[in-house]
């Protein structure tokens, strides 16, 4: 094979070995993407979970308040609560559509109770009602608050486990592609070593053989002989090099007939 | 068409290059008797005959056998 072709052979092989690397690292970055696109949703779950059970503990505060007769405070808590829940569960809904839509119309369930438990203690503080039944729609408030909370503290801890997961897949994947990337890039190395070395040798061993036979021809020694095996243009060298030995004795022979016969 | 002069000199150019102008001329002239140019493919036979033996003997009795030979298939 021509040394041209060697070393492109030599090339194509190294640009293979880092096309095969690539793909693979562009595949396991992919991965790592979809990883953390999964641990960022799960993080946005578990943020709106927290925020939802904040929402619950200030509507509880709220009508807690509103028996009291802290009536400003109160409505606030409840407002700010209330617009808590509701982002929360809209966001909640948008987010799980699918996938947890049974654990999302739980959530909205114990919601609603815990919405009206709020509006039946703002209606007995308003009517002046039962002190007993003030204390009890309190009760069931913190009840179905509690419920509720407890709910989303559970939803919250699988999301976070998925998180976890999630997490953990996309460290692995990153680590496998340092690996793959890396070992690509000792293959690489390694390749290209093995194959100039492979190539230099099969370029400087004729070369030196050459200017060997060159220096004993050239310091009176006309005897040698090439006998050097090859192909591609060291085969041409070595031809074209023998041609010029066997011309060099040849001349010499007929100049020594010449001395011998004593003609110019 | 090529003479049978450089026909010679074409095969003998393979072996030793620009030698094989000077030394087809001096096998010619000492052993055919004849100018190289005059050549015919009648003196094939004895010209492989000597060129074999100067070849042998500057190069080596294998190249001069392997030289002789493809002058005969010329013949």
């Amino acid at each position: 094979m021509r040394i041209f072709h060697q070393l492109l052979c030599g090339f194509l092989a190294v640009v293979v070995l880092f096309a095969v690397a690539g793909a693979v690292s562009i595949q396991k970055i992919s991965s790592i993407e979809a990883a953390n696109n999964a641990v960022a949703n799960d993080i946005r779950i578990h943020d709106l979970a927290a925020t939802y059970e904040r929402g619950g503990r200030e509507i509880q505060l709220g009508a807690f308040l509103y028996s009291e007769g802290n009536e400003t405070m109160a409505r606030q808590l409840v407002s700010v609560g209330r617009s808590d829940m509701s982002d929360s569960r809209k966001a909640l809904e948008a987010m799980l559509a699918d996938s947890a839509s049974g654990a999302v119309s739980e959530i909205v369930r114990l919601d609603n109770l815990a919405q009206s438990a709020v509006d039946a203690v703002v209606r007995q503080v308003k009517d002046h009602g039962d002190v007993k039944r003030l204390d009890r729609d309190l009760q069931f408030l913190e009840a179905r608050v509690e419920a509720l909370n407890l709910l989303l503290g559970s939803f919250s801890d699988s999301t976070q486990e998925a998180a976890s997961v999630s997490l953990s897949r996309a460290q692995a994947t990153a680590r496998r592609a340092v690996e793959v990337t890396f070992g690509a890039l000792v293959g690489s190395l390694v390749l290209a070593v093995a194959a100039a070395i492979v190539i230099a040798r099969r370029i400087a061993g004729p070369l030196k053989q050459f200017t060997d036979i060159a220096d004993k021809i050239s310091s009176g020694d006309p005897s040698q002989t090439l006998t050097l095996t090859g192909s591609g243009e060291i085969r041409d060298l070595a031809t074209a090099f023998g041609r010029m030995i066997n011309c060099f004795k040849v001349m010499q022979s007929m100049l020594n007939d010449d001395i011998q016969a004593g003609s110019p | 068409m090529r003479s049978i002069h450089e026909e010679v000199i074409g095969l003998l150019v393979l072996t030793m290059g620009p030698a094989a102008k000077p030394f087809l001329e001096r096998q010619c002239k000492f052993h055919l008797g004849k100018p190289a140019a005059n050549l015919t493919k009648a003196d094939i036979p004895l010209l492989a005959k000597w060129v074999e033996i100067g070849v042998g003997l500057a190069l080596g009795e294998e190249v001069g056998a392997k030289v002789g030979a493809r002058l005969r298939a010329m013949a």
